[in-house]
């Protein structure tokens, strides 16, 4: 059976936040969570000031290039606090430098994904990617330390 | 006879009587070895006989017809050949010898009255043979003494030549307290300005004259000398008589007493000043010239510098720029698919044209920035040092052309055995593909494309690049240069292309040290030629040398190589 997918996106670029809306939106069976850098994202994910009450993510697709923390910095963080270590971090970015994949692996994320380039293939994204977090991979159940309901 | 007789000069005795039968009789008297006795019968005969020979004595006899003895010996002692001669007169006991005495003081005389004791005779003439052959010895050994004496003054003005003509000045120093010259050369005049005789005027008139820390410096050595008497080579600084100072080579040995003990230095002295003063200008030269060398690497080595980080920042510009602009690229392009599918469902022909052109425009642009950013990545490009089946690399090519090829409907074949190269992979695929990509766009209206992939051998050495053929419109000569610059494009914006892909094969071909061409094609199309090694020389416009491979196995329609 299908998890509903609550997905925290990551990203500055307004553009790519709205298409990225658009192509979950299409998918369907989700929802979309959006924080614009990195300091708001480990905001986000900590329950910090605006973000106490905000819904816990199943896995977060993180953008590379963003303001005040940059994507590398926030998965970092991310992995070395005991509480959010389990989370799955997806690296979404328009980078295609084998240098950033292989960073992004040594840092602990678990997949890297360049972002699409046509909307078509982004729907197509969008769909793969919610099956596969929704119903094909499997989660562990306390993977951030706090007591979400 | 004499036993020294044999070795003795010969000489001639004249007789003069004219009466045959005294003549006669003097020659048995007189005959020895050694001796020529010369008879003459009167005092003409006697004088004519004088002309052509030397006598050590000449006998005459007075009593004579013609010309008497006394007149004979008038006209001999006229005669510088026979002034000198002995004359012994052989007169009768009437005349009276006083007389005559006083006539002929000239010379040896001599009388005997006839008739002669024999003995008497023969000891006058011995005497007097004697006295010829001492004086004769007497000359020679002159004459070698005189000789000797020239060739000794030859010698001596040799040597004074030598001495004075030598650009050293030769001198001779009493070893002594103080060093006091004995003999100095002329040539201190010329070097040093100095007289002899002023030179050797005082005592230490030569070490006033040198620079006292160079007397300093070689107290020792000199002192060394006096006492031992060794080979000295020195070189120390003299002041001239106009003030000046010169350098001064010296160079000396002693000579010694029959003790052994040193007397005399004799030796030599050059002007070096000029060797001098070259040496240091010399030295001063090398120590600018590295100092300017040295200057020179610094200045190489800040302008590499310069150059390397301008260049680096070019390429991150470059590579900034184009990375940036994809992000609104990518907008522009997916906000209007998404506008047109949501937006344009009912709208005009025109409306979905306008539409259709930004997005054309949108990929144009996007696909124009990608080439730039692989063409300033293949001028980082790393030599590689792989080798590569360039089947390999004809293979991962046309799988990215997948699609494109489907589309086109376009027939492809593969040389089966294609060669190796070392290449880096990625880019020599990359190569491929724009050349395989460009025989799809390019192709004549209706017909599908119909390439052929194979191997580029040079002068039939081994195979150094690979060739893709097609059947398309060719190239014109006058294009075929131009097609492989950087938005040079040789056809009009109805086929698609930005222009770059050819720029950007033969930025890799050079990169690996080859080069990219076309060539126009029989039957009609063209070759594009891209090689990865050394021996890829561009050709003149026209057929190149390298020889065609023979005709490949045929593939599937659909270009899947197997």
């Amino acid at each position: 059976m299908n998890r509903f997918l609550t997905i925290l996106l990551a990203d500055d670029n307004e553009d790519d936040v709205v298409l990225t809306r658009e192509a979950f939106e299409a998918a369907g069976g989700n929802r979309i969570e959006v924080v614009e850098d990195g300091e708001a994202a480990l905001a986000y994910l900590r329950r910090k000031g605006k973000f106490k009450s905000a819904p816990a993510p199943d896995v977060i697709l993180l953008d590379i290039n963003m303001p005040k923390k940059d994507g590398f910095d926030v998965l970092k963080e991310i992995k070395a606090d005991a509480d959010l270590r389990r989370l799955p971090v997806v690296i979404f970015t328009t980078s295609n430098r084998d240098l950033d994949i292989d960073r992004a692996y040594l840092e602990g994320a678990c997949s890297f994904v360049i972002k699409p380039l046509g909307f078509d293939q982004y729907v197509d994204f969008a769909r793969n990617f919610s099956r596969y977090w929704s119903a094909i991979s499997q989660v562990p159940k306390n993977r951030n330390g706090h007591r979400w309901s | 006879m004499d036993e020294n007789e044999e070795s003795a000069p010969n000489v001639n005795i004249l007789m003069v009587d004219d009466h045959p039968e005294n003549l006669l009789a003097l020659e048995v008297l007189l005959a020895q070895p050694g001796q020529t006795l010369v008879k003459a019968q009167s005092g003409k005969e006697a004088l004519r006989h004088l002309l052509s020979q030397n006598f050590a004595v000449i006998i005459l006899d007075v009593q004579m017809a013609e010309m008497d003895g006394f007149e004979t010996a008038a006209i001999l002692r006229e005669r510088e050949t026979s002034r000198y001669t002995p004359i012994i007169f052989l007169t009768g006991a009437h005349t009276d010898p006083s007389h005559v005495f006083k006539g002929y003081a000239v010379g040896a005389v001599d009388y005997l009255i006839k008739p002669v004791v024999p003995e008497i005779l023969q000891s006058k003439v011995a005497a007097f043979v004697e006295l010829a052959r001492k004086t004769e010895l007497l000359e020679a050994s002159h004459k070698k003494v005189l000789e000797a004496q020239s060739d000794l003054r030859e010698t001596e003005a040799k040597f004074r030549t030598l001495v004075e003509q030598l650009p050293a000045v030769v001198y001779l120093m009493e070893i002594g307290e103080t060093d006091s010259t004995v003999y100095i050369s002329p040539q201190i005049e010329t070097i040093l300005g100095f007289k002899p005789d002023e030179w050797t005027s005082s005592r230490d008139f030569w070490m006033k004259q040198m620079h006292p820390d160079d007397l300093r410096r070689l107290e020792k050595e000199l002192l060394r000398h006096r006492r031992r008497g060794m080979r000295m080579v020195l070189e120390y600084r003299l002041t001239g008589a106009d003030g000046r100072e010169r350098w001064i080579h010296d160079e000396s040995v002693a000579i010694r007493d029959e003790q052994a003990r040193p007397i005399y230095r004799q030796g030599f002295m050059l002007d070096i000043t000029d060797r001098k003063v070259a040496e240091a200008e010399r030295f001063v030269f090398q120590q600018e010239l590295a100092r300017a060398r040295d200057d020179l690497e610094i200045r190489v080595r800040e302008r590499t510098a310069e150059l390397m980080k301008a260049n680096q920042e070019l390429e991150t510009l470059l590579h900034v720029i184009s990375h940036d602009l994809k992000e609104p690229v990518r907008a522009i392009k997916n906000f209007t698919v998404l506008f047109k599918d949501r937006y344009m469902a009912g709208s005009d022909e025109k409306g979905r044209d306008f539409i259709h052109r930004i997005v054309r425009a949108g990929d144009r642009m996007g696909r124009l920035i990608n080439e730039i950013l692989t063409l300033s990545k293949v001028r980082q490009l790393e030599l590689p040092s792989t080798e590569i089946d360039g089947g390999t690399v004809v293979r991962e090519a046309l799988e990215r052309l997948e699609d494109k090829i489907k589309t086109a409907g376009a027939k492809i074949q593969t040389a089966k055995s294609l060669p190796v190269f070392k290449v880096d992979k990625v880019w020599a695929v990359e190569a491929l593909y724009n050349l395989i990509d460009n025989a799809l766009k390019f192709t004549r209206p209706g017909i599908p494309p119909d390439i052929e992939i194979g191997s580029y051998l040079v002068n039939g050495s081994a195979p150094s690049g690979l060739v893709v053929r097609d059947r398309g419109p060719g190239v014109p000569a006058e294009q075929s240069e131009r097609i492989f610059q950087l938005f040079q494009r040789a056809v009009g914006r109805d086929i698609e292309g930005t222009g770059a892909g050819l720029a950007i094969v033969r930025q890799i071909a050079e990169r690996h040290g080859g080069a990219a061409w076309v060539e126009p094609r029989d039957g009609g199309g063209s070759e594009f030629i891209v090689t990865f090694g050394a021996s890829g020389t561009l050709p003149e416009h026209g057929r190149s040398p390298g020889r065609r491979e023979p005709a490949p196995i045929c593939m599937p329609v659909g270009g899947q190589p197997s």
